[in-house]
């Protein structure tokens, strides 16, 4: 295991001593045989996930807004002499659940035992996020308040008084600034300390209800005890249900609850709980009818007035406010009527012209070498160690070949795209682009965050159907799920780029070749926002009928990002992740192609028949036969669609070469060559334009119908998901096909 | 010309406004209570934002089309939409 190396430049060695480093060990996914559990709780974008990575050598992603972390995820390191597995959770505002990812948090701290909940703070909201410490207690004095962000709040003029904060509290508190791992051995302490320790800490509590609240309370209590003795929490709960929390009344209901506490599923008890559960639920009603109306708003009023007292006491404010709002500022510029829109549009139209600007140079090298140099040595080497022709095809021509196509088209442009929109993550913008859009989504009958989802479509589907839990109401989730396909993939944008330079920049002078193509691919990309909003319309007004949910979305402060940490993490995980899932479905993909190729049944190759029985709906859509085959094999992977499209190019147009098997001479030597390539495949403009919205338009690759499927738990959405963008995108460019036709 | 750039507006509030819609960018108010319209879910996300009676709100920015707009309120920028924002009673700061 890799310890900690020391950084004798580090600030934390001024306030640890440094032997702690070294007791660190940083156990990645490793958590077998953990001694202690450990869960980050707390408000969104506090810096739980960063503070997860400090402990645990993870590069779990970060990000800077609400809801970037949707699922819990697990990872573990060892301290002194114990293991620690940690849990980094959503992030949520309150224990009252409403959305899906809040849920999956509060459920853990609730049920899933922690011996110690980290409730991780923004040093620069205090009293909001101690509104959620107070009733995070209440569950739990098992904890330490980690207040994140103080290099933030010091830059603001807020400075926190641990000492006064961590009396108020009952529990230790701890200051640290999670990215530069400020405070992070002090943490490490404290956890230690809290793990070891036996006798709970006296936590304090709020719930000193009114007593006609606490009579009702604490007979639901003992009611639920009765029922449930191995229940933690109960009073807890007894006053959730006391509220008709509807989520726990649920859970009670159809047995989820016991699931929770035990771990597994029951079987057969389905009808002693559901009648304990009814006359649990009977009593909750009386007991209800017995309390002031108000009683909910109260009790929320009161425990944020609890923390507005704890706050104020701890809260030390040091010179005058900043004269000139910085963020106040940016907003202005970034969200503002006048200019939220232009801005908008000009930072993704730079951000893609950049792509396509800087990832030519590297293309065209990548290529040289992988396609000019190497293809030519693997063959010479396998002939002179007397390979069979068809081993070497199968080899070098199939499965080499392929995936050194797929690295040259794809890995430079996504070394460009992605470690830019980190850092407009990073900055904070996302959030803010949903804010910008949030009144055309409201007018489509969708929800603002569905924006973020799309970003992180952009990214990934798969990502993005997930991502899709930041949004409460299950309508509009739906309508987020079926639609972020319209968000082109970072497999797909490869296709959009080399079909934009190719035949789109070639329409104009060399000097605007660049620009025209990165504004046709702006272009597509604006279309699947526009299919994006007429989808969700339509869905919203047949199938998936209703009001507009409610939309309330945090900005999160301006960050300026750690640009080369961003640059390294977006390299190392985003684009090798990328990278390496395309390699991986190119290499049997281009084994497929090669032998499809060169398999022959009554004298043609299998592709060929494929080919030639495709051609015809492949003319009817503006495309061709090659292409229809291509999107068959490339089902798994959108990655591989040009890739596959060359590969049977080159395969059924090249020459039959001797001993060679099919199509291996050809002079693709250069990326240039590419271009003669398509051509040699009957490519016109109509071809590329049409290729272009059809890898816009068509059915979401293997992994995002698998996730769609258990994000929804539906066949019918999922086979909705699936059919509907390709029935749309055969009507679309049969239509573009049929118009350009009838007008040349 | 580019007035949006200004300092913020005067931090004057309309007699009549009762409603935290009616503010416009740079005026500030004290929460009166949350309507009885807003129920449920709604109601418990616009507390746990703290939008509880009591706190004070500003208004920092609306977006492009006015609708939604940015309240900073316990530190936090929190948008919402012209509709929830309608439900919030306010007093006078
Ligand atoms: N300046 C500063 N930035 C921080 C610190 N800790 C985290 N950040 C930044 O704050 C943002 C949010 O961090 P995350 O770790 O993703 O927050 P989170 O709590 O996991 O957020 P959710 O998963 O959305 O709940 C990121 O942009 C981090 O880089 C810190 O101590 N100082
Ligand atoms: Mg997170």
């Amino acid at each position: 295991m890799a310890s900690l190396k020391i950084d004798p430049a580090h600030k934390n060695c001024e306030s640890c001593p440094i032997h702690d480093k070294l007791n660190l060990q940083r156990l990645g996914v490793n958590a077998e045989n953990a001694d202690y559990i450990i869960a980050l709780a707390g408000n969104p974008n506090t810096g739980k996930s960063t503070i997860f990575n400090a402990l645990t050598g993870l590069r779990q992603h970060t990000g800077n807004w609400t809801g970037k972390t949707v699922a819990r995820s697990e990872g573990s390191y060892s301290y002194h002499d114990y293991k620690y597995k940690v849990i980094d959770l959503p992030g949520t505002y309150s224990l009252i659940s409403s959305s899906l990812e809040e849920e999956i948090a509060r459920n853990f701290v609730l049920f899933g035992k922690p011996d110690v909940t980290v409730i991780v703070v923004d040093a620069t909201r205090l009293e909001r996020n101690l509104n959620l410490v107070l009733q995070m207690l209440e569950i739990s004095s098992r904890a330490i308040v980690c207040v994140n962000l103080i290099d933030e709040a010091k830059k603001n003029g807020i400075y926190i008084d641990a000492k006064v904060l961590s009396r108020d509290l009952g529990v230790p508190v701890v200051l640290t600034a999670a990215r530069d791992e400020t405070g992070i051995y002090e943490l490490l302490t404290q956890i230690e300390t809290i793990a070891n320790s036996s006798d709970p800490l006296k936590a304090r509590s709020i719930l000193d209800l009114p007593t006609e609240i606490d009579k009702s309370v604490e007979s639901l209590r003992k009611i639920l005890a009765e029922a449930y003795p191995d229940l933690p929490n109960l009073k807890w709960l007894a006053s959730r249900l006391l509220d008709g929390d509807s989520s726990l009344i649920e859970a009670l209901k159809n047995g989820d609850l016991e699931q929770l506490i035990s771990g597994k599923s029951i079987e057969n008890a389905s009808e002693i709980h559901e009648t304990k559960a009814a006359s649990i639920l009977e009593s909750a009603d009386k007991f209800r009818k017995k309390l002031p109306a108000n009683f909910h708003d109260r009790l929320v009023e009161r425990t944020f007035h609890e923390a507005g007292k704890i706050a104020e006491k701890a809260v030390v404010r040091k010179g005058e406010k900043r004269r000139f709002n910085l963020d106040l500022f940016l907003d202005k510029v970034f969200i503002s009527p006048l200019f939220g829109y232009p801005v908008m549009f000009l930072l993704f139209a730079l951000m893609f012209w950049l792509t396509i600007a800087g990832a030519n140079v590297p293309s065209a090298m990548l290529f040289d070498l992988l396609v000019g140099t190497i293809h030519p040595l693997l063959k010479s080497g396998a002939e002179s160690m007397n390979f069979p022709w068809w081993l070497s095809g199968f080899l070098i021509d199939g499965m080499y070949l392929s995936t050194a196509w797929v690295i040259s088209v794809m890995l430079p442009p996504m070394a460009i795209f992605f470690p830019m929109f980190t850092l407009l993550e990073d900055f904070g913008y996302l959030p803010r682009v949903a804010f910008n859009m949030d009144n055309l989504f409201k007018k489509a009958g969708a929800h603002g965050k569905q924006v973020m989802t799309m970003m992180m479509g952009f990214g990934c589907n798969a990502a993005g159907v997930v991502a899709t839990r930041i949004i409460d109401s299950p309508r509009e989730r739906l309508i987020a799920i079926i639609t972020n396909n319209f968000a082109i993939c970072n497999g797909r944008w490869p296709t959009q780029i080399l079909l934009a330079t190719i035949f789109i920049g070639a329409l104009v002078p060399a000097h605007l070749a660049g620009f025209v193509s990165a504004m046709a691919v702006v272009g597509v990309a604006l279309l699947g926002v526009l299919l994006t909003f007429l989808v969700s319309y339509g869905l919203s007004k047949t199938v998936l009928k209703g009001q507009p949910s409610v939309f309330s979305l945090e900005l999160p402060p301006y960050r300026v990002p750690k640009f080369w940490q961003t640059l390294y993490t977006s390299l190392i995980d985003r684009t090798m992740f990328v990278l390496w899932r395309a390699v991986v479905f190119a290499l049997p993909a281009g084994a497929i192609i090669w032998l499809i190729s060169n398999i022959n049944i009554s004298g043609e190759p299998i592709a060929a028949h494929m080919i030639h029985f495709l051609d015809p709906m492949g003319w009817f859509l503006g495309l061709n036969g090659i292409i229809l085959v291509a999107y068959i094999v490339a089902i798994p992977a959108n990655e591989i669609v040009i890739p596959t499209i060359l590969m049977l190019i080159v395969l059924m147009t090249g020459a039959q070469g001797h001993n060679a098997g099919a199509g291996v001479i050809f002079d693709a030597t250069s990326i240039d060559s590419l271009e003669g390539i398509l051509k040699n495949g009957g490519f016109t403009l109509l071809t590329a334009v049409n290729l272009m919205l059809f890898s816009l338009i068509h059915n979401p690759c293997s992994t995002t119908i698998y996730t769609i499927f258990k994000e929804t738990k539906s066949v019918k959405w999922t086979l909705v998901s699936t059919f509907m963008p390709i029935a749309l995108g055969i009507i679309v460019t049969a239509s573009i096909a049929l118009i350009w036709r009838l007008a040349s | 010309m580019f007035n949006i750039f200004k300092k913020k507006g005067k931090e004057v509030i309309h007699k009549t406004s009762t409603i935290l819609s009616d503010l416009i960018p740079g005026q500030k108010a004290f929460i009166r209570n949350l309507s009885e319209d807003c129920q449920g879910v709604e109601r418990q996300r616009l507390m746990d934002m703290g939008f509880v009676p009591g706190s004070l709100v500003e208004v920092e920015v609306s977006s492009p089309f006015h609708d939604p707009t940015a309240y900073r309120i316990k530190g936090g920028l929190i948008a919402l939409r012209k509709i929830q924002a309608s439900k919030i009673n306010i007093s006078p700061a």
